[in-house]
């Protein structure tokens, strides 16, 4: 069996594009590379318009079962090709785009679904979006993308609800602000007098004084200066490394803040102020956005808003390399989450995976893996909202308000287990591994593709010799009526 | 016994002042007056600095007790007055300002409330929150505007049908109906909006009728607020009712939104429609000032009042709306907890949110606010829909219960018995022994040939004053306005004179070729600083010089402003929507002995 593969962006982009639309499906077809790696030759195309087709042909020449997997939202999947086609889909709101726009017949999921006959999503609450917009039985199945075993995570001493001394050392190339580090006030947000107090004051006279020239300019530009008044986009170089000493309780939430939906304002603000008193409860975000200059001044005002406040809050930039990933996993205490929506979460399920214990609210893909077992539960209820990527803003759909007062009392209790009831903790960090091996290890994920893409639904993939594979009723349900 | 009131707006100015800050003081006091006029004389004063002492001297030589009521916030009450003074005051969070800013000891309502020493507010919610600030001892009242006689009045025998049929209101005042919108040619002339870059657009927008005779059928919802008032969370009550009423067509929304200029917000409330359109139901959007009858014509016809504030001091409408006996859709918390339940509303549930003081300059999370559950909206709208067509039993009862609950609530008989008991309270004396109202000085120590960087260090601001915008990450800091100001100091105190280095860009192109920009320290003017498009070398982060003389820079602080002689805007050259008056960015600075080879 031959998988082609393709994301929009690879080992290449990716560095430079988190945060950018779509940049999550790199990492689910990584992951899903390690389930199909499995059950036959994996293929990466960069292009698949032009590359697909050719490998599907000589697969079928050999007699060799062949499927193209579009790690991509439908309106960005091939839809035109021989070879069979599924898409991947990461999906986190109450029902899929059902309209065209800009005269773009892809826009309607429906159509593009139709049109290849069947999808997987990373979540059941997706595949019930996907059900209840093309009907019950069409074939659609929630297949999360795969989290990796760590292999130290069963280790001794990797159940560690929080540090007595300041015993974690976490490199990061880049701690962008540490809040321990800086004077943070409400009162830098504004002036020290009231604006205007001083309008009648009158300027002293200059005309007497000589206009002096800089004696060492510093640039010599073309464009002198600059026409709209934007911040200068920074690329960061990787700052240097720093060892930042961490302890106490520590919560680490991986998200970009760019991203409305990962609702991140709350998530701060709920932690400082459920900690407003508390010195050793800590707090790492990591940022998944390149674009340092974006978020940066926000999340200095967020702070000097939240401050005075004793907690510590520490942002670290950039991509981590495995190693270092880890390494903020064995640190972390609680993961965090307070999405209004999620297509799956990667970083929820990976910190759960090593037997870290969650605060998540328990809806869209995290329904699938989030309960009071492993999690404190955040309450949430549906509130409207707009398709990601519908330019015209329409409220067509719902995704889940948090509720922030449970934010609160979750971190409190949190809290408190991690320092007075170790045994509590280490439970709930076991059923947190022992759960993500359920529903998301390799072995259970390559189960569930080889049930999916065997299945008779899916009769392309399962073509035998005898079938010829350009009969197969890829567009059997093609219906594109609307 | 005289009474002395006063609200800032008052009867010649609330049309101008219509929807400001503070506006709905106005009301307030215009509910009260009949209540001070049952216990003495009221004699309303318009500048209580010039007037209020001379009516308290007066009295007191006429052996007359004379007390200032100022319906005001208390950082907005006068101080210093020899009459007694009591703020009279709506609060709406769980803590009341207990901080200064701007240098302004009044920010700290703890100081204002500790000098005055007693207070009236309109809910126990509020009472409760003054208490926790300053004692439980603190002499402070609650007494709702009394405003359940006028309006429970208004109401004829049995009261309405919930649902309306065939009613005409013709308000004076311009309208605009959901159903008279093309929302097709709108969601166009919206795309075509953006993409020309254009943000700001003045109305007309296409594709909007105007029309102020509107007939009405079926079940009518009303909210009245101003429209510039983000605590009264209108894009969650019109979404909501447009999303749970989308099939149904004899389902109507009025927002009566009140403000001298509410084209903003109006333009804001098309887009949200535009969004939620297509809908059945009818919005219907009321903008300005309504005579009595108008108002009067709009309760009667009204099946429903709505509210889903993330708090309220008390909410007048709301009050008067249920007086006269119209149930609720509304949340219980804040001012509403005392008369909102689910006899006489559909209540929606709301939870703790980060919430900021009303008018902190500085947006500082320092208070619990109300966050709406929109589900439970949802859910409101429908039950409060399907019990006005179906169960008018039901409806009447609860419209019932809401008159006999907002009698108990603000009835001039118990707003009486509770200005007496006010009235027999003594005021708190001032107690010293306390911080309230203690300046934040800010650390501005500065150690000589140090470079600050004001690109990458976002607390460098400590030593910015008045006159810059915001902090923009990996470029710096723009001056706003003609002046900008920064402030050291340096130990010790500098004997000679010393260099100052700064880094700077200016905002100049070929639209605002030049610019000049005038040095002041300590009020001594000492350097001049052109920039010109002409030399483009001089131009970007260029290092400019200035000598502060040894005898200007003898105090404890050393001040420095910047003159920008022509500040310009990028609005105001097209360049952008940007409407900041801008000089120069700052990037670096650093001060050194004049002698010092070290500068940056």
């Amino acid at each position: 069996m031959k998988f082609i593969v393709h994301s929009q962006f690879d080992e290449n982009s990716i560095r430079a594009s988190l945060g950018r639309p779509d940049y999550g499906y790199y990492f689910v077809r990584k992951a899903y590379q390690l389930a199909l790696m499995e059950l036959g030759s994996v293929e990466t195309v960069q292009n698949p318009e032009s590359e697909v087709d050719a490998i599907f042909e000589s697969c079928v020449e050999n007699g060799e079962a062949c499927v193209f997997l579009s790690f991509a939202p439908p309106h960005k999947t091939p839809i035109n090709l021989k070879c069979p086609t599924i898409p991947v889909i990461a999906w986190g709101l109450s029902n899929i785009p059902d309209e065209v726009w800009d005269d773009e017949p892809r826009n309607d999921w429906r159509f593009v679904l139709r049109k290849l006959g069947s999808a997987i999503t990373l979540s059941k609450y997706a595949a019930h979006a996907v059900m209840a917009a093309l009907g019950p039985d069409f074939p659609v199945r929630a297949i999360a993308a795969p989290v990796a075993e760590w292999p130290t995570a069963g280790a001794a001493g990797a159940v560690r609800p929080h540090s007595k001394s300041a015993g974690a050392e976490l490199k990061c190339r880049n701690a962008v602000i540490d809040s321990a580090a800086i004077d943070l006030s409400a009162d830098l947000l504004v002036s020290v007098s009231r604006p205007g107090a001083g309008d009648d004051e009158r300027a002293p006279e200059f005309g007497h004084l000589e206009t002096n020239s800089p004696r060492r300019p510093a640039q010599t530009e073309e464009d002198i200066s600059p026409a709209t008044v934007e911040t200068a986009a920074a690329d960061p170089a990787p700052g240097p490394e720093t060892i930042v000493k961490i302890g106490g309780v520590v919560y680490t939430a991986v998200l970009d803040p760019e991203d409305l939906h990962k609702n991140w304002i709350d998530l701060v603000a709920g932690f400082c102020w459920a900690f407003r008193e508390t010195a050793d409860a800590t707090l790492i975000v990591k940022i998944v956005q390149h674009d340092i200059a974006a978020y940066q001044s926000k999340v200095f005002e967020l702070l000097c808003r939240l401050s005075p406040f004793k907690c510590r809050v520490i942002v670290v930039q950039g991509y981590l390399e495995d190693a270092e990933y880890e390494a903020l996993i064995a640190a972390t205490t609680f993961y965090v989450n307070a999405s209004k929506c999620e297509g799956t979460c990667r970083p929820l399920m990976e910190f759960m995976a090593y037997g870290r214990p969650a605060i998540a609210p328990a809806h869209t893909a995290a329904a699938d893996y989030i309960n009071d077992n492993v999690a404190f539960v955040l309450r949430a209820s549906p509130e409207i909202s707009a398709w990601p990527h519908d330019p015209r803003e329409l409220f067509r759909t719902t995704r889940y308000r948090l509720d922030w007062g449970s934010l609160l009392v979750a971190l409190q209790e949190s809290y408190q287990i991690a320092k007075h009831a170790p045994e509590k903790y280490a439970a709930m960090a076991a059923r947190a591994r022992t759960k993500m091996q359920e529903c998301s290890s390799v072995s259970a994920i390559r189960q569930q593709l080889t049930q999916f893409l065997m299945s008779p639904e899916i009769s392309p993939v399962a073509a035998t010799p005898e079938t010829p594979i350009e009969s197969a009723p890829a567009t059997a349900l093609t219906d594109v009526a609307d | 016994m005289i009474f002395a009131v006063y609200s800032e707006t008052n009867s010649e100015t609330i049309k101008a002042n219509f929807g400001f800050p503070e506006y709905s003081y106005y009301f307030v006091l215009k509910e009260f007056l009949p209540l001070f006029q049952r216990l003495g004389t009221v004699i309303v004063v318009t500048d209580p600095m010039r007037e209020v002492d001379e009516i308290y001297r007066r009295a007191a030589q006429q052996g007359e007790d004379c007390i200032f009521f100022s319906f005001s916030p208390p950082h907005r009450t006068p101080l210093g007055l020899a009459c007694p003074t009591v703020p009279v005051f709506a609060w709406e969070f769980d803590k009341i300002p207990s901080e200064t800013w701007f240098n302004e000891q009044f920010q700290d309502w703890r100081f204002v409330l500790n000098k005055l020493g007693r207070a009236i507010t309109h809910s126990s919610f509020s009472v409760q929150a003054v208490h926790e600030a300053l004692g439980h001892d603190f002499p402070i009242v609650s007494i709702p505007a009394p405003v359940w006689d006028k309006f429970s009045a208004l109401r004829q025998a049995a009261g309405e049908d919930p649902v309306v049929q065939g009613v005409e209101i013709s308000p004076d005042a311009p309208a605009i109906d959901s159903r008279a919108v093309d929302w097709t040619a709108y969601a166009q002339a919206q795309q075509e909006r953006q993409a020309s870059g254009a943000t700001k657009t003045p109305r007309p927008i296409p594709g909007i009728a105007t029309d102020t005779t509107l007939q009405i059928d079926g079940v009518v919802y009303t909210s009245i607020f101003s429209s510039h008032d983000l605590r009264k969370n209108y894009f969650d009550m019109l979404d909501a009712f447009c999303w749970a009423m989308r099939g149904i067509d004899d389902a109507t929304l009025i927002l009566k939104i009140g403000h001298k200029d509410s084209s903003p917000v109006i333009d804001m409330l098309m887009q949200h429609l535009g969004r939620l359109a297509p809908f059945k139901c009818r919005v219907v959007l009321i903008d300005g000032y309504l005579n009595n009858a108008d108002y009067e014509s709009l309760l009667r016809h009204s099946t429903y009042a709505v509210n889903t504030s993330i708090g309220e001091g008390q909410c007048l409408p709301l009050m008067e709306y249920m007086a006269y006996g119209k149930p609720a859709i509304a949340p219980r918390h804040s001012g509403m907890i005392d008369y909102v339940s689910a006899e006489s509303a559909f209540v929606i549930n709301s939870t703790a949110a980060p919430g900021i003081w009303a008018h902190d300059d500085r947006m500082a999370f320092r208070t619990f606010s109300q966050r709406i559950d929109f589900e439970s909206l949802l859910k409101a709208y429908e039950e409060s829909y399907r019990v006005a067509k179906t169960a008018p039993a039901r409806y009447r009862a609860m419209a019932e219960n809401a008159r006999r609950a907002l009698e108990q609530h603000c009835s001039l008989a118990v707003a009486h018995e509770r200005l007496k008991a006010f009235l027999a309270l003594a005021p708190r004396a001032e107690s010293s022994a306390n911080d309230y109202g203690a300046l934040r000085s800010r650390d501005i120590s500065y150690q000589l040939e140090s470079t600050i960087n004001f690109a990458n260090k976002f607390e460098t601001r400590r030593y910015l004053f008045g006159g810059w915008s915001k902090f923009e990450s990996a470029y710096g800091i723009w001056t706003v306005g003609p002046v900008a100001e920064l402030a050291f100091r340096i130990d010790p105190k500098p004997a000679k004179p010393l260099k100052f280095c700064i880094s700077l860009t200016p905002f100049i192109n070929s639209a605002h070729p030049q610019m000049s920009v005038g040095v002041s320290v300590n009020g001594v003017a000492v350097a001049r600083w052109n920039f010109s498009v002409d030399r483009p070398e001089d131009v970007n982060q260029s290092w400019r010089y200035a000598t502060f003389p040894a005898d200007a820079i003898s105090g404890s602080e050393i001040r420095v402003k910047l003159w920008i002689e022509d500040p310009a805007s990028p609005e105001l050259l097209g360049l952008s929507n940007d409407d900041r008056l801008l000089g120069v960015t700052l990037h670096e600075l650093a001060i050194v002995p004049l002698d010092s080879d070290s500068e940056p």
